[in-house]
């Protein structure tokens, strides 16, 4: 049986490494333990020993390339097995413009791991079991079973119901008329939706078309945290007028910050205080980060990116602002390197220029929560009795719930409310 | 965790010694140790470092098994090799990176000197240039080269080169930084008192049967 080897996780914030060298050549015999190739995280190589013996039949990268953890970059097998063909190459097209170096394609052996674009998903992604669609049709004997008058029967021929899922309330379990009004009633809901998740018997011409690398590194990031993580949501209103005012005087000192900002800084600063919101989840523990790399998700054309500044703890505002405008510019034109998706601990969403009110997103895998931040508007608020108009903002947390409850949620919120009302200890 | 103060030691005789002493780390047979030293001037380079990055002919450089790419060790300079088990503590590159980095960051405040991390380019840095090289190299998760901290060095052989692959790249040393002169048995000695609750703090060795 022949045995794949996968790029290595040398960290949990590695999304990919660098193989430097082959050890072993192709044919060579492997045994257990031997060291068979050199591969390279940031400034730290790795000697990868081989679990297994054999014979090396296939190496799937080159010296010098990158590829994703997870992916199969080499095999091992018996002496006469060959290595299984790699599937076809997919021709998803290309959403990185062609400046940018490609990043090495590996065939998908597995669940394809990749996730080069979008980057924050240092977890191999285990398939999701395929759910049986156990929609059993009762034969036509069991139907013929059920108590109902003749009336009742025509009816349910008429409305295209099975009346071996009716439940009747009449004696006997007869189903009377009114089962079925019942029925219908309750059914054309869930119908409807069952409609929606069951893809078309037959695919409309022209409509189908082959997801793009980010499209596809998106779907299996948002998938793999939504089966993982139970989401829950808190929201607070925070007023804006200050941090708008102080922005503004920043602006004319020739300094220019962003709401966003002014929110990543915030929420830096709320973060020391609430480890448990930069943290990760880890089966038996959980890892509480060090820095808080706060990630910023950037919308593009057909899809995200989210660019994270590294050690926000220690930045001041400008230096935040500086390099969040120099990541999201990178990030628009295609330019952002691994390093600088890689390795978030927090991310905020801001959807505030589109004019959204309030939403919720999901949390990046391995992060513990993720910050909504909706438009600032002008919403009327009692202040010492008196109605006035206000600079608001809604901002909604998603959290893991098993990293951390409602009431810490509810704390951070109110720190972070606290701390962008007060914008002041932002500054110094 | 023991550390051993080797002086000034030619870089191959220190490399076989690191080898001996990261197998026997593995092996669980020889203890935690940090080599803190000098080496006479050498260029070495990373497993993937590109020649490109030599600007002299005359150069050769020392093909090692590290990460990074080309930079130089010499007199004045303080290198520091740990020979550590991230099995027993956390297998977790990065963050071992990320330890030595703070390490660095904070011995040079113990000289009043601020440097800090640039995301992306491994190593401590300041206003001036680099200030702190770092490439690492991981057999069987027990580490083996490290970093080097220019304390007082002659900066004129980093010119042969594009250090750690980066043409143009500035670098500084601590003396430069703090505007005199700073003894290298006192930077060493910062090192040493500060390696292992840095270490244990950061990546906590975990209690085993032995």
């Amino acid at each position: 049986m022949a045995t794949e080897v996968t790029m290595p996780k040398l960290s949990d914030t590695m999304t990919e490494g660098k193989l430097i060298s082959w050890k072993k050549s192709v044919g060579e015999k492997v045994e257990r333990g031997d060291i068979i190739a050199e591969v390279e995280t940031d400034k730290a190589n790795m000697e990868l020993e081989a679990f297994t013996s054999g014979i090396l039949l296939e190496t799937r990268i080159k010296p010098g390339e990158m590829a994703p953890v997870g992916t199969v970059i080499a095999v091992i097998g018996a002496v006469g097995e060959s290595a299984t063909a790699p599937p076809p190459v997919s021709v998803a097209p290309k959403t990185a413009p062609p400046s940018e170096p490609p990043p090495t394609w590996q065939p998908p052996v597995e669940p394809s791991p990749e996730t080069i674009e979008a980057g924050e998903v240092p977890e191999r992604i285990i398939a999701t079991p395929e759910v049986e669609v156990a929609e059993e049709k009762p034969s036509v004997a069991a139907a013929a079973g059920e108590k109902a008058s003749p009336l009742v029967r025509r009816l349910a021929r008429e409305k295209g119901i099975d009346l071996a899922r009716v439940q009747g309330s009449g004696p006997n379990g007869r189903i009377l008329q009114e089962d079925l009004d019942r029925y219908e009633a309750r059914d054309a809901g869930s119908e409807a939706r069952e409609e929606a998740e069951r893809p078309p018997a037959s695919p409309v011409v022209g409509g189908m078309q082959p997801l793009s690398r980010m499209r596809a590194a998106i779907a299996r990031t948002v998938a793999e945290s939504w089966r993982t993580a139970p989401h829950f949501y808190v929201t607070v209103e925070i007023d804006m007028g200050e941090a708008e005012r102080v922005r503004q005087e920043l602006k004319e000192s020739a300094s220019p910050v962003s709401v966003n900002d002014m929110i990543i800084k915030a929420c830096a600063l709320t973060l020391e205080k609430f480890p448990r919101a930069n943290a990760s989840f880890a089966g038996d523990r959980m890892e509480l980060h060090n820095d808080i790399n706060i990630g910023v998700a950037v919308a593009l054309e057909d899809g995200l990116i989210v660019p994270v500044i590294r050690g926000c703890q220690s930045l001041t505002l400008k230096e935040i602002a500086l390099q969040s405008r120099q990541l999201v510019e990178k990030g628009r034109a295609g330019r952002i390197t691994e390093t600088e998706i890689g390795g978030g601990t927090f991310t905020v969403s801001n959807m505030g220029m589109y004019g959204i009110d309030e939403f919720a997103a999901v949390i990046m895998p391995s992060q513990a929560a993720i910050l909504a931040v909706g438009a600032v508007a002008d919403r009327p608020v009692i202040r010492n009795g008196h109605l006035v108009a206000a600079r608001v903002l809604r901002a909604t947390l998603s959290s893991d719930h098993r990293l951390l409850d409602g009431v810490y949620a509810a704390q951070f919120l109110r720190e972070l409310k606290k701390v962008l009302e007060n914008p002041v200890t932002m500054l110094v | 965790m023991v550390i051993r103060d080797l002086g000034i030691i030619d870089f191959q005789d220190a490399w076989a010694l690191q080898e001996r002493l990261a197998a026997g780390v593995a092996a669980g047979t020889e203890p935690e140790t940090l080599l803190l030293l000098e080496h006479p001037s050498v260029y070495t380079i990373g497993s993937g470092g590109s020649e490109a990055n030599i600007l002299d002919p005359d150069v050769t450089p020392v093909r090692i098994n590290r990460g990074g790419d080309v930079t130089w060790h010499g007199p004045g300079q303080l290198v520091g090799y740990p020979i550590v088990s991230l099995d027993r503590r956390r297998r977790d590159l990065h963050c071992y990176l990320r330890f030595l980095e703070e390490l660095l960051m904070a011995v040079a405040a113990d000289f009043r000197v601020e440097a800090w991390r640039i995301p992306g380019r491994t190593g401590i840095w300041t206003e001036q240039g680099k200030l702190a090289s770092i490439g690492v190299g991981v057999r069987r998760w027990v580490t083996m080269h490290g970093f080097a901290l220019n304390v007082v060095p002659d900066l004129a052989p980093f010119a042969r080169i594009n250090p750690c692959g980066m043409a143009g790249c500035p670098v500084t040393s601590l003396a430069e930084e703090a505007g005199g002169n700073v003894p290298l048995e006192e930077v060493k000695a910062r090192v040493a008192a500060r390696f292992a609750g840095l270490l244990e703090e950061r990546l906590t060795r975990q209690e085993n049967d032995n």
